[in-house]
């Protein structure tokens, strides 16, 4: 299961639409561009200082089948982190859970 | 998004390395310094404890306070300089630290990268410390 965490404008954004578009961009720290996921569910050890994704994009999330065109991202962190490097697109029959990450747990 | 900046070194050494790392980061914050595995959550009272053998994922936290911050808080800026992540992988070390690292952070990052260049345990590169910085 692949996941993929955001804030409240990323969640209207992209669950608005039937086909979910994950929009490439650029992170900090010199990051490849891209959309990133990760296969670490909200619940796991230590999730923040893993991932360093800030809370408030922490707030909300979808959850989707397959890997299809991602990536591991170089180094250890491509144990649990993926990317695409252009916009990456969730078909509906892919799509398992978008909400509030609460209700994932 | 995530966040963060990797420095991804090459190395051979395995869970050696990830010891060196370990080894660096208790003399870079003292006996403060926080250690767990990052996979299992099994935390580690001293470096002594630990047994690198089989593990992949070690966090390290400035202190006990910075530990809990993390997960109250989440990346915040104000956490900016209090954790060190080592992340070990085939033929290679990754390093993860802030997007924007310290002085004394970065510091420490090119003495682990000079020192695991050279022969592991006999290397006198000097690592950063508290004190220090």
């Amino acid at each position: 299961m692949m996941l993929h965490y955001t804030d409240v404008a990323g969640f209207k954004a992209i669950g608005s639409q039937m086909n979910w578009m994950f929009k490439a961009g650029r992170p900090p720290g010199g990051r490849p561009f891209g959309a990133y996921f990760t296969t670490l569910r909200p619940d796991a050890h230590r999730f923040s200082a893993r991932t360093r994704i800030p809370k408030a994009k922490q707030d909300f999330v979808f959850s989707f089948n397959g890997q299809d065109g991602l990536e591991p991202m170089d180094g250890g962190k491509g144990e649990f982190i993926f990317l695409s490097q252009i916009d990456y697109t969730v078909v509906l029959d892919r799509q398992v859970f978008h909400g509030p990450t609460k209700e994932l747990l | 998004m995530i966040g963060g900046r990797d420095i991804i070194i090459p190395t051979a050494r395995g869970a050696e390395a990830l010891d060196l790392a370990v080894r660096a980061v208790t003399r870079l914050w003292g006996p403060n310094v926080v250690l767990e595995d990052g996979v299992s959550g099994e935390g580690f009272r001293r470096y002594g404890d630990i047994d690198f053998a089989g593990r992949r994922e070690i966090l390290a936290f400035r202190d006990a306070e910075s530990a809990r911050l993390w997960d109250e808080l989440g990346a915040d800026p104000s956490l900016d300089g209090t954790l060190i992540h080592f992340l070990l992988s085939k033929g290679e070390l990754t390093v993860a630290v802030d997007a924007e690292p310290s002085t004394q952070i970065a510091s420490f990052v090119e003495s682990l990268q000079r020192s695991l260049a050279q022969d592991l345990f006999a290397s006198r590169v000097e690592f950063p410390t508290t004190e220090a910085a």
